[in-house]
């Protein structure tokens, strides 16, 4: 995931082709076999359906950080992007150096599809749960895949 | 009658007949720190810390300057003024003043990480608190200055295996001499545009001790360049100027660059969340560590901080105040050190 999370940043922010497309290249040489061909999906615009909706996804945020809704506000309206707002908002994991499995992208993708039609609690524990163990950036670009957001300047030609 | 008043000069404190950071010019002005939003032209009399006065002195050339040192009291018509370090810049302070047993604080602007240079911030117990609020929302939260030095060591070695120059954007005064004093250990050469050169020459004639650097000159052979470093301010960026350094990966270090959109929009390559201000945790420590009953926020997310203070029992309100536009006004005060050293 941290692999994937460092190619959304620089597809995200840099403006040059060139470093969108060492980036690109970058992740290929090193991703796993499952990762690509979703990391190629995903950016072709098939990623799997949305399995909460926003507002429930910040109302956990809120829970988790004590934040009061006009705060979120404040800050939603400053990041301009849910995702990321959320991502800055949640603490970070205890101990940075601590060892903490890396899950990859297709583990969570593939715990998406499975949990789609669960219950809201079964969905609510997987991604608190999964926040404890993310990074900023991670938690981004899980959040993106949560909330279908991702509009990432590949062409499909 | 308020020990202080928010005039349209600036803070007042009318017992003592002095401003705290005036934006227009004063009789009797005390300075927290040098940036140029902070310390104006045109007053009669300027105290500052002894640290602050020779960059006083390169920005605002020749003036009169009394300085003093932390902690140490100064009467002014029956008013105890003491300067406490802030931690933003070199010199940096904040201003305690007393008056019959009444204390206020004027933090300027402060951070509450202790960055090696620019002296560790004190708490300093008062009755009201003005506070800066740049970075004053829950997003903010920085990562420590180790973590985020690795971050940019990380991005320097990458670009200079891809036979890149990395420019690294910093204000000239501060963030600069701060992030000079990271760059040293990976032992490459750093480069560094004039604006940060007169800041370092004026520092090294006062006894500082830091790394070697060279100017850029229109001379500077480009093979000196590539791979190297290369520190120049915000104002430097995207000008003709950074056509030397081609090819090369500009990495902006700012507190704003936490957002993604604000790095997009600066069209830089890399940004580091590398700020000299403190963040939502760090101003909401400096608040309790006041112990003060009343606040007043300033510069910055003025409403959304007091807000959040006052609904934790913390009474607090906004000011408006002419400060915050460090990025806007970098460029007027170089030209100023142009003029002043060329004279």
């Amino acid at each position: 995931m941290k692999q994937f999370a460092k190619l959304v940043y620089v597809l995200g922010t840099s403006t040059k082709t060139n470093d969108k497309l060492q980036a690109l290249q970058d992740y290929f040489a090193v991703a796993a076999e499952k990762d690509k061909v979703w990391v190629i999906a995903i950016f072709s615009g098939r990623r799997p359906k949305r399995i909460i909706n926003s507002t429930i996804l910040k109302g956990w945020c809120m829970e988790i950080t004590g934040i009061a809704p006009w705060l979120f506000d404040e800050c939603y309206h400053t990041a301009g992007d849910l995702a990321e707002t959320i991502s800055l908002l949640l603490p970070e994991p205890k101990n940075e150096n601590s060892f903490v499995a890396e899950h990859t992208l297709s583990y969570y993708l593939e715990t998406f599809i499975r949990i789609e039609k669960e219950d809201e609690l079964v969905k609510k524990q997987f991604i608190t749960n999964s926040w404890q163990q993310m990074d900023r950036n991670e938690k981004f670009v899980f959040n993106k895949l949560i909330t279908g957001g991702f509009r990432i300047g590949v062409s499909q030609t | 009658m308020p020990l202080i008043e928010f005039s349209d000069k600036g803070l007042y404190c009318r017992q003592g007949n002095f401003y705290i950071d005036p934006w227009k010019p004063v009789e009797k002005a005390i300075i927290t720190h040098a940036h140029s939003d902070h310390a104006r032209w045109g007053s009669k009399y300027y105290l500052c810390h002894h640290l602050t006065k020779p960059l006083l002195q390169l920005r605002l050339g020749d003036n009169v300057y009394e300085s003093v040192d932390w902690n140490e009291p100064v009467f002014i018509n029956g008013v105890k003024v003491s300067l406490h370090p802030a931690g933003h810049i070199i010199g940096s302070a904040q201003i305690r003043v007393e008056h019959h047993g009444e204390v206020w604080v004027a933090s300027g602007d402060y951070k509450t990480e202790d960055d090696g240079i620019s002296g560790a911030f004190e708490p300093v117990q008062c009755n009201t608190f003005i506070t800066e609020s740049t970075f004053g929302l829950p997003i903010y939260k920085w990562k420590k200055q180790a973590a985020i030095f690795e971050d940019i060591k990380n991005w320097i070695a990458q670009n200079k295996n891809q036979k890149k120059t990395s420019v690294l954007i910093a204000y000239s005064l501060g963030k600069a001499q701060r992030v000079l004093m990271l760059l040293a250990e990976i032992g490459l050469p750093v480069f560094v545009h004039g604006a940060v050169w007169n800041v370092h020459q004026a520092l090294l004639n006062n006894g500082w001790k830091l790394p070697e650097v060279q100017r850029v000159q229109p001379d500077t052979p480009k093979e000196q360049l590539v791979g190297n470093i290369v520190i120049a301010p915000p104002s430097a960026d995207g000008t003709p100027w950074m056509k030397k350094f081609y090819p090369y990966s500009v990495g902006v270090c700012s507190g704003w660059m936490q957002v993604r959109g604000n790095a997009r929009r600066r069209n830089t390559d890399a940004g580091f969340a590398l700020s000299d201000h403190a963040d939502w945790n760090g101003l909401l420590e400096a608040v309790k560590a006041t112990g003060a009953q009343k606040v007043f926020a300033t510069h910055g997310f003025q409403s959304a901080f007091s807000r959040f203070l006052n609904e934790h029992d913390i009474e607090a309100g906004e000011v408006k105040t002419a400060y915050g536009g460090e990025e806007e006004e970098s460029k007027a005060a170089e030209e100023n050190e142009e003029l002043i050293i060329k004279n």
